[in-house]
Formats: C-alpha cells, structure tokens, sequence
C-alpha cells in the first residue's frame, strides 16, 4: 500500500509567557508542547492521549493555527501553514476542521441549524446551487432528521448537537479533522453512537483525523496509531493495539494499568503512580517522567531521552525500556 | 413506629421518593428507591447524568426537601430513627459527624480564603466544640493519614496551592474527622486524571480496611464501580433497575439496561464494535407506567407497559425486568 503523507508536523514547540508566582513582574514561560514532530498519513487516525495540562489540546489548536507556534512547522500537503499571511491561511481553513469538545459552546445559539451549516459554505464560496444538496448528504449521513434545518441548537440533546458539529466539519471535506475531546462531554450511552459515527465516516470518506482525548480506551477505540503525550512531550507513538499489548514507556505502562476496569477486583493488585505531574513552568532536568517513574535515575536526569524506533512503527522516548523488567513488571 | 429493620444493616432506605416543581413542570427524580448498607460495604450507585442517583444522596442528609419546592418522602433508618422525619437542627448533627459527604469537584468544596488545616479541623469545631488549636492539631494527623507529605506546612497552605489529588485527598481528611460511620462519595474521582483517580480509590478502599466506613459511592464509570464496590445498584430514570453483588453483576448482567451500558463503553484491548443504546435517557417530567427502559429496549414486549418492582432472581441479585424475571 502506498502511503501518502498528508501532514508533516516537525518539532512544533509553544511556550506561553505567564507570571512568576515569586516576582510577578517577572516573566516565566510555560512549555505546553515541546518538539513534537509526527506525520499523518493520508486515511489514518492518529490518537493522542495524556492527562490533563499535558499539552495534547495545544498540540490541536498549534495544527489549527489557531495559537501561533513558538517554534517548529506544520506542512499540509508540502504547505507550510505556519509561514502563510491570514489572508492565505483563510483560504486553507477548509482544508482542516475542528471538533470540540462542548457541542453547545460550538454554535451561535441563534442560528438556526440550516443557517449554522451554511454559514461554511458561504465563507468559502462554494456556489448556492450546491448547499443544498450538500447540507441534505451530510445530515443522512451524521443520521440528523431533515427537519432539524429549521430548529435551533438549544431544541438538541448533546449527542445531537454532536453529531450537527460533525456535520458541520465534514462539510466541506476537508483533508484532516482534529477532533478535541469529541465524547467527554457526552453521557456514556451516547458516546458510543459518536465514536461510532466516527469511525464509520472515517473508513467511508477514508478521512484523515487528529483524535485527542484523555480516555485511552476511546482512542484505542478510534485510532489506528496512539501517541501518548506526558509534559508537552510525545513519549511513545506505536500502532494502537501494540500501544496496548506491549507498552514500552513506563508512563505509558502506568497510565494503561490506572485505567479501571469492568472486572471485579482487577484493580487491587496493579502497581500505582506516586506523585504528580510536576509543574511545566519548572520542568525537571533530563526525562520529565524521571521523578515519577520507577525506573528513574541519575542517567535519566542527564539528557530529554529522544524518540527512537523500537519495533517497526513503534518509538519510545525512554533510555531504559529495553531492560527486560521494564517491560514485564507492570 | 414498627422496629423491623435488620440490625446489620446501617443504614436502611425505604421507599424513597423525590420530586421537585419546576418551571418546566412537575419532575419526579427518584421513584421509590430501597436499598440498605451494611457497616464496612461499600455499595456503587451507577447510573447516567439526571438518573436520579445524586439527588438520592443528597435527600439522605437533607440537602434536598428543605425549600419550598421540593419534597421528599419516604425513611432513611439509621440507628433506631427515621433520618428524613428529624427537624434540620438534628440532621445537622448528623451531617458532617455521623455521615459525611465528599463531592465532585474537590475545588468548590473547599473555602478558598480559610488555609487547609483551618478548614480540615473546622468540623471538629464545630461538631465536637473543640478548640481551634486541638482541632488544627488534629487536621494535620488526619492529613497525613490520607497521604499528604509535610502535611504540617501544607495545613497552612490555602486551597489553590494544592493539586486537584491534593484538595480531594483534604476534603477526604476533613469528612473523617468525626469518624463517620457512612461516607457519602458523589463522584468523588471524576475531576481527576486517571493516575490520581487510582491513588483516590485506593485511598477509599484503605479506609474501608481501617476504620470500617460504609461507603456509598456515586459515579457512572463501570470501571470505578468494579474497582471499588462490594455491591452495585444500577440506576435509571429515577428507579434502581438491577441491584447486586459486583462480581454478580459483572459477570451476569440480567437487566438490558445494565447490559447496554457494559457493551457500549470502549474497554482498552476490546476491538468488538461498541452497541449503543438507542435513544435518548427520559425526562423525568412525565409520569409513565410500567418499564422506563421500555423504548430505548431491545428486548421490548406489551406487557412492559406494567408495574415494575425489583424482583430476586438468585440469591441477592435484585432486577425489575419482567422478561429476564419470566426466562430467569
């Protein structure tokens, strides 16, 4: 199979300005997301996972541009978007849309959901004639009832308004979704049905797709690759069931074995995390995980450990997964 | 008054019904709700958001059915007495005392101009008519106890100068100052990341081990409930739909609601296709006979439309589906 590489992102970095909690008037800067460099390739899903205040929404606005990049580029298609002047860059916002998290504070509650959907379409010229076959297709296809068009989004229940916020981000066809937390505000019984339209749409249109979220299974559920982000670093990005069935990272291996699950008493006997994150203002010398990490020392203090390809496809971000109790303890 | 409640049982609910009037109309949030808990069980209240599964907590220490609005009816048996009958005054002496709640969100229920230590030994204060300095002594014991390093600088500390683990763990501190024999636990792990959420529960299930703590935990997580519960009461529209003993229910779900939701929820290393649940869950405005579940059920037959009560079907395990009960 060949395989086209649609967004090359190469060590994209944000660091935020905030104030010193000591001296206020000083500035200290806050790093969100450090160096991340990943490729998506055309008709994949790329999951990424983390905790929160790990960096994985600002990874998603960074793409968006809706944040500028401190560092670093993301190339669409042999683009650079993060070099494009606002008026270019206004030209390319159809070729990558967004799904948020809150599908209420997504829409103007004013706008009739017809007026919602077309609002796209007029921004980006796409001819009249057209809109109204458009918006019918995608609404079949999101499962909306056609008289929705005439309703507005406070008359929706939250999967509803959802799946009206897919549609509205698949309308245009753009060559990569990122979707930010799409389920979390959802109730469980109807987190399914979006995660399943999701993957549905994604196989049917073959589209390409940024999935982030702090739920693992739902990412595993989803995505064809996971990268799992800790401290605005990507750790290890593998093929989501090797992510699962060999974890390589001891965050990653943590993080999988915190995850409670459906079976009665599987919880007690799994090895446990110490401590917190610490904080991204005054991040730790060497491997952010150290600290943490039962397998921390003085080597990983020495040097950020960098991704290297463990297994085919499979890159870790730690010095020392290859000494066998890593992988067999947790 | 008729004195028939078990004696192993600490706490006995009995028919508990909730409704408030609201602009939208008369909604009825719980719909004769039993269940008992025995001293040192730990009983998982499962259920979606607006099932009904907070408000019964709250009902239980008499946060809901004070205003003018709102009512509740039915008996809450703890030790000889009727809970929801007492005048405010007395529930106030159980609150906080013999039972105690912890809530979702570790940051609102904190009082961010009173430093930790302060607030943490605030209920001795005021249950115990302690002094401000025995009590701050005693804050800080019980700080360590749930696992907060220095705790001795970190009582001086005020509440967003710690973490979200942190402030969970001191409002965990502070509901066991009275030694508590129930612990009301309203999602108590949902605000936080799933590393600290495992320290949270391991820290309930330790308490249970020492003190003997009856818990009734709230949350909608499956995977919680596995972890933590002895017992599990499923929830929905406002009734208990299937009550059992976790490993019971885990591993024979009888009710099809209880089963949907096991198959709908994305299970890491699981690559079956998720099934969702039709539909949408109830409003709790209208008042329908017979099955709640009804239309959103798969295994939906006429004689749905009918009364539903909790029948058992093995040996513990309580479910209101007439179709399972009729193949059971």
């Amino acid at each position: 199979m060949d395989r086209e590489i649609i967004l090359e992102i190469s060590g994209l970095s944000k660091e935020f300005a905030v104030k010193g909690r000591m001296f206020p008037y000083k500035k200290e800067m806050l790093k969100a997301v450090q160096d991340v460099t990943l490729t998506l390739e055309k008709g994949e899903t790329l999951g990424i996972v983390g905790e929160s205040g790990c960096g994985k929404s600002t990874l998603g606005r960074l793409i968006m541009r809706l944040i500028e990049p401190t560092r670093g580029s993301v190339v669409l298609e042999g683009e650079n978007l993060t070099e494009l002047s606002s008026q270019k860059l206004r030209k390319h916002r159809k070729d990558f849309q967004m799904i948020f998290q809150d599908p209420y504070a997504a829409f103007d509650p004013r706008m009739s959901i017809k007026a919602i959907l077309e609002e796209p379409l007029r921004t980006h010229g796409i001819p009249k004639e057209q809109w109204e076959e458009r918006i019918t297709r995608m609404l079949e296809m999101t499962g909306i009832p056609l008289d929705a068009l005439k309703r507005y989004p406070h008359e929706f229940s939250g999967g509803q308004r959802q799946r009206i916020s897919i549609a509205r981000a698949i309308l245009l066809n753009p060559k990569v979704i990122i979707a930010d937390e799409p389920v979390s505000a959802l109730d469980v019984s109807i987190q399914a049905q979006i995660l399943n339209l999701l993957k549905d749409l994604q196989e049917k249109f073959q589209m390409t797709m940024l999935f982030i979220s702090h739920n693992l299974a739902s990412v595993q559920y989803v995505s064809h690759r996971v990268a799992v982000m800790y401290l605005g670093r990507i750790v290890e990005i593998a093929p989501s069931d090797a992510l699962y069935e060999r974890p390589l990272h001891p965050y990653t291996q943590a993080l999988i074995s915190a995850i409670p699950v459906p079976v009665p008493g599987a919880g007690i006997q799994r090895k446990r995390l110490t401590g917190e994150v610490p904080s991204p203002i005054h991040l730790p010398r060497g491997c952010a995980f150290r600290m943490r990490c039962p397998y921390g020392d003085e080597a990983c203090a020495g040097k950020v450990p960098e991704l290297t390809e463990a297994e085919p496809g499979h890159y870790v971000a730690c010095d020392k997964y290859k000494s066998a109790e890593v992988i067999h303890e947790i | 008054m008729k004195e028939e409640n078990n004696i192993e049982n600490l706490l006995e609910v009995r028919n508990l019904q909730v409704e408030f009037a609201t602009r939208q109309g008369h909604m009825h949030a719980v719909r004769g709700v039993n269940f008992s808990l025995k001293k040192g069980e730990i009983l998982g209240l499962v259920g979606e958001s607006g099932c009904g599964k907070s408000v019964t907590a709250n009902s239980l220490l008499g946060l809901v059915g004070k205003k003018k609005h709102e009512k509740v009816t039915g008996e809450a048996w703890f030790h000889g007495e009727n809970i929801l009958d007492k005048p405010e005054k007395e529930q106030q002496k159980l609150r906080g005392n013999k039972i105690a709640m912890i809530f979702q969100d570790p940051m609102t229920s904190l009082n961010p101009v009173l430093k930790v230590g302060r607030q943490v030994g605030e209920v001795l204060e005021i249950h115990q008519k302690k002094k401000k300095q025995d009590a701050l002594e005693e804050a800080i014991i019980q700080l360590q106890k749930v696992g907060i390093p220095s705790a001795k600088e970190r009582a001086e500390d005020y509440p967003f100068q710690f973490s979200g683990g942190m402030r969970q763990r001191a409002i965990i501190a502070s509901s066991l100052m009275c030694q508590p024999e129930i612990l009301i636990a309203d999602e108590p792990t949902t605000a936080l990341d799933v590393t600290i959420q495992a320290q949270i529960l391991d820290l309930l299930r330790e308490l249970r081990d020492t003190y003997k703590v009856a818990i009734l935990l709230i949350t909608h997580d499956l995977g919680v409930v596995a972890e933590l519960c002895d017992t599990v009461a499923v929830m929905y529209a406002g009734e208990i739909v299937e009550k059992a003993s976790a490993g019971e229910l885990f591993s024979h779900p009888l009710h099809p609601y209880t089963k949907g939701l096991m198959a709908c929820v994305p299970v890491l290393g699981r690559k079956e296709k998720l099934i969702p649940i039709p539909g949408q869950p109830p409003k709790l405005y209208e008042e329908k006979a017979g099955c709640q579940f009804a239309d959103r059920c798969p295994k939906r037959r006429p004689e749905c439309s009918r009364d539903t009560s909790l029948l058992e079907i093995a040996p513990g395990h309580y479910v209101s589906c007439k179709e399972v009960g009729r193949i059971g």
